[in-house]
Parts: structure tokens; sequence; C-alpha cells
């Protein structure tokens, strides 16, 4: 009883284990290629592959435009979402703030709306706003 | 270069385990794979505590203040336990007995998702959730400035100030010697986590005296968990915990069946770190203290005086292990949203009514296959036919450390105050797989000593038939 018992788990633990990883595979039939790709490819290429081109296109441009130890704060990316936290995490030591001595927009149109100084834009409604210099043409 | 050089600390930090384990192993009762993967856990939560210690004192994190004292101690200890040791040396006989196919199979499946984990820790940044707003972002904070990073801890955008720092800190100690700090090769320690839990659980498989097939196939099981694999290499602390909670509760079993000193003061060490880990660690300690308290009234101490030494000697070191940490938690400040006396104060019928959500979601975790496999699945069955069994001294100890688990949980569920953003149906989701990782490896290891004692009582019973 017990060795039948023994066997059936066993089986079904197998099973369950080879469904789970066909399943892996047939929801992402890229997954073992991306798997090497990120093996055998720069950090700044396994950022990019890990975050999303466009995301990781837009931390470097924050990291670029803003100076070290600067205080920033954020438009454009809701409160809960990972890419914000991401950000967050990427532009440290940059400290998001009440204070902030720049505004990061994205995808906003504040770019445009805004009286102060435009640093750096990344398109249209992409930009660091340096919210310590007015825009004396505005 | 730096995926090797932020292993030279480890394998520092995991001399300096070894070394302090073989003081006090002074029988030589320990075989190599179990002082390896107790040496690499210890180590790393030893380092953590003088890393705390060092803040105290307001010294930076410089390379001489952590490696010189790690070297020094690590040969200090090696020769203690040279000395102690001399007496009861012997040489640890290894059997190369021939390995049957399906152990080469086990052995290679437990390779492959070992090499998968660790792949995806080296090649991946910091990417989950709780990884980039939470433990990473304090590992990088720490290693940037060498230092506790106030200007991260006083500012109310980025919370958990007051979180245990055992996982940042091992992380910044991995990069203690990369110029800067490293996302990626601060990464090792949670694969390393899995290989130290798998070989733990392997050897504990074995000293209970399960074959060497069952044993793999066990280990097997816990690397194959789809959760497990996925928390080896996301950068939380959930793990990490749960190993620290494992082991502990592992070598309490083993003292109370062999009621070897060794194996109690690694399970009060290891809790202790447990605490380090995660603030759930600090009920586990409570937990773990009453376990103490049953225990040794089941094993010989029957004076009130014997049960008070032995329940005040675990608590002692619980609380050496714990004490810096929870002084700096107090300098710290910052807010939780934890339990205190008015949740207690405050406990209306509503809250208990949670009770129902709390089970629905319990149930949604033992039946998600794609999360556990089948490992809750066969527990539950187990228990349930077989309850009684559960309640034998060879399982019960165990047994009782994962109800008081769900327990405790379940307890935390009910009384925590009500958050206007997230009520109590947001904190299950986002924890209740994670607290089911905790148990896990008991969960394990509880199975696999109930298909041991099952097959004995088959054994004798035939024995029996035959006679």
């Amino acid at each position: 009883m017990l060795k039948r018992s023994v066997q059936i788990i066993v089986a079904l633990w197998l099973i369950t284990w080879g469904v789970l990883q066909v399943r892996l595979w047939v929801k992402d039939p890229s997954r073992v290629e991306k798997f090497f790709e990120l093996i055998v490819s720069s950090d700044e290429n396994r950022r990019s592959m890990v975050y999303g081109k466009e995301w990781h296109q837009f931390f470097n441009f924050c990291k670029e435009h803003l100076p070290s130890n600067s205080r920033y704060q954020i438009v454009g990316i809701p409160l809960a979402s990972i890419h914000r936290a991401r950000l967050l995490y990427n532009l440290y030591p940059r400290l998001l703030s009440n204070d902030p001595e720049f505004l990061v927009v994205y995808k906003k149109s504040d770019c445009r709306k805004s009286r102060h100084r435009l640093k750096a834009s990344l398109g249209e409604d992409i930009c660091i706003v340096d919210l310590r210099e007015k825009d004396s043409a505005k | 270069m730096n995926f090797f050089l932020s292993l030279v600390p480890i394998i520092l930090s995991t001399a300096l385990g070894c070394s302090l384990i073989r003081v006090f192993d002074s029988k030589n009762l320990l075989k190599k794979v179990e002082l390896l993967s107790l040496g690499f856990v210890i180590g790393l939560g030893l380092v953590t505590w003088w890393m705390i210690i060092l803040f105290h004192f307001k010294q930076t994190l410089e390379l001489r203040f952590l490696m010189g004292p790690i070297v020094g101690f690590s040969a200090l200890f090696f020769v203690l336990s040279m000395i102690f040791n001399k007496l009861h040396r012997s040489k640890e006989s290894i059997h190369y007995l021939k390995w049957s196919l399906s152990e080469t199979l086990m052995l290679l499946g437990i390779g492959i998702h070992f090499l998968v984990v660790l792949f995806q820790a080296l090649t991946k940044p910091m990417e989950a959730f709780d990884a980039v707003f939470n433990w990473g972002l304090k590992a990088k904070a720490i290693a940037l400035s060498q230092a506790l990073p106030w200007d991260l801890f006083n500012n109310s955008y980025y919370p958990h100030s007051n979180y245990p720092l055992l996982v940042p800190l091992s992380q910044v100690f991995s990069s203690s010697l990369i110029d800067g700090y490293d996302e990626f090769s601060s990464k090792w320690i949670f694969p390393l986590y899995l290989l130290a839990m798998a070989s733990f659980l392997f050897a504990s498989f074995r000293r209970s005296l399960l074959d060497r097939k069952s044993s793999l196939f066990f280990v097997f099981m816990l690397v194959s968990i789809p959760f497990i694999i996925r928390h080896s290499f996301n950068g939380y602390a959930d793990w990490i915990f749960s190993v620290y909670f494992s082991m502990s509760s592992i070598c309490l079993y083993f003292w109370v069946r062999e009621q070897q000193k060794i194996f109690f003061f690694l399970s009060a060490i290891l809790i202790g770190m447990a605490g380090l880990t995660k603030d759930e660690g600090l009920a586990l300690c409570i937990l773990q203290v009453v376990l103490i308290g049953f225990c040794c009234s089941k094993i010989g101490y029957s004076s009130v005086k014997d049960k008070l030494r032995v329940i005040v000697s675990y608590f002692l070191v619980v609380c050496a292990v714990l004490f810096p940490w929870l002084l700096l938690k107090v300098l710290i400040g910052g807010t939780t949203h934890a339990i205190n006396t008015t949740s207690f104060l405050t406990l209306s019928w509503d809250r208990i009514t949670r009770i129902i959500p709390i089970a629905y979601q319990y149930q949604n975790q033992v039946f998600g296959l794609r999360v556990w496999n089948l490992i809750w699945i066969i527990f539950l069955v187990a228990v349930v036919f077989n309850f009684k069994k559960f309640l034998l001294p060879e399982l019960r100890y165990l047994f009782f450390a994962i109800l008081g688990v769900f327990f405790v949980y379940t307890s935390v569920y009910i009384l925590i105050p009500e958050h206007p953003e997230m009520d109590i149906t947001w904190y299950l989701k986002t924890t209740a797989s994670r607290l089911f990782l905790h148990p896990i490896s008991v969960v394990i290891f509880i199975i696999g000593l109930f298909y041991q004692l099952e097959k004995t009582t088959n054994i004798s019973k035939e024995n029996k038939d035959g006679c």
C-alpha cells in the first residue's frame, strides 16, 4: 500500500512538474532563447531586456540629466507601479522629495505647460523640468 | 571579474561560520555537508550582526573593519576548534556507492534547477517590487554610503526604514571587494541559500536514516517547486527567512531526538537570525521558545528549575543575536502597520470574520499547483488521514512548528488594524503565498520523516507476520 502510494505521488509530482515546464515554454516560446541571450549580454543590455527598452531608455535619460544627490518629483507614473519603484532604485542617490529641485515628467503634457526651465527632453512628453529656474520666455 | 570578487567575502564568512560551529561541535557530530551549509548561513548572519555593531559605534563599513575581525575570529575559532576537538577527531568515511539511474537523474534535475536559478540571479538586475523598493534599494544605499543611509530612512517616500537588515547587509558584504556597487553580483547570496537549504535537507534526511534515493527525491521536490525557484533569485527576503526558520526547526527536532547541545544552540542562533531577516522572525522566535518549553518536559527535564534553565538559555542566545538589531531599530524609528496593544483592545467581530477571506486565500495556496506543485496537497492528505501519527514523538515537534506558524500568521491577519488603502484582501493577496513559503522546507522534511516512519512500521509488521 505504502509503495503504491509513493509511486503514485512520485508520478503525479513529475507529471505536474513536466506540465509546468511545458506550459512555461508554450506561454513564451522564446523563453530559452532569452535566457541564453541574458547570459551573453552586457549589463546594460540585460537591464534593457528586463525593464523593457523604452523604460530602460527613460531611466538612463533621468540618470544622465538629474545631478547626483539632487531631489526630484515624478509626474505620470502611478504610485503603485513597478516602473516607479524601479526608477526610484535606479536613480538613487537622487531622492524623491516633497521639496524637489527637478520634476521628472513621463508621458504628460506638463513639459509644455511648465513655467520653469526645461532641462532636458526625450520626445514631446518626456522631460525633466528644473524647478529652481523660471522660464523667462513664458 | 566582479562575480568572482563577490564570492571571496562569502567564502570568508562561511569559513567564519564553520569555524564557530566547530568550536561548539566538540564531539564532531556534524557531517561536512551540514557544517558547510550551516556555516554559510550562520556566517552571513554573524557578519550582519557585526555590521550592526559597527553602526552602533558610528563606524563606516570600511574593508579593514569588515575583513579584519572576520579573518581574525575565523583563525581564532579554528585554533579553538582544533584544541577542543582533539579528543574526538574522527575521519568522516565517504562511501562511494554506485549511483542508480534514478538517483543520477534526480541529481541531474537538482543540478539543472540550481544552475537555472544561479544564472537568473546573476544575469538579471534588481527588478521585482520589494527588491527594488526595499531590500535591494537599501543594499545599494548602504553600499554607496558605507553607512546607514539616513537620507533614505528619513524620507517618507521610501517606507520600511525599520525593516531588518540581514538581506541588504549580506548583499553589501558580498560586494565589499568591488569598487562601488554591482547589483548583479550582489545577488550571489540568493541561489547559495537554495544550495545551503537543499544540502542541509539532504543531510538531515540521511541523519534521520532515510535512504539516499528517497532523500534525493525530497530534495528534488524542494528545488523544483516553482515558487521557491522564483524566490531564489528575485531579491526578496522571504526565501532566506524561510531557510533560517526551517534550519532552526530541524535543529530543534534533532536536539529532541539526539539530545546533543550543539543542535540546541544552532536552533537558537538560527531563529535569532530569522529575526534579523524579517519582522515575522520576532514572532517565530517566541514560537520556538514556547516549543522549547514543550519539548524539554518530554525529554527528561522534569523539574521546573531544569526547564527554566533550558528555556532561559535558549532565550538568552536568541536575545544575544537580536539585541543589537532591536536597539538599532529603535534608533532608526519609523512606523509600521504592525500590531500593538490597540489592535487587541479594538478587536471586534468584524475583524474575527476575516477568517473567511483568510481561509479562502489559504485554500487557494494549498491547491495552487502552478505555485506549489503538489506539496501542500500531499501534506494535507497525509495529516488528514494520519492525524494521530503526526502527534507521535517522532513528528509532533515539527508538526507543532508548522501549525504554530499558521497560528501566528492567521492571528496577525485578524489583529492587523484597518488601513484605508490596504484592506485584508489586499494584504492576503500580496503576502499569503510568501507566508506559505516560510515553513515549506519543514513541511518537506516532515513528509520525509512520515514516509520513513510508515516504511519502518510496515517492515516491522511484515517481520511479525513472518514470525
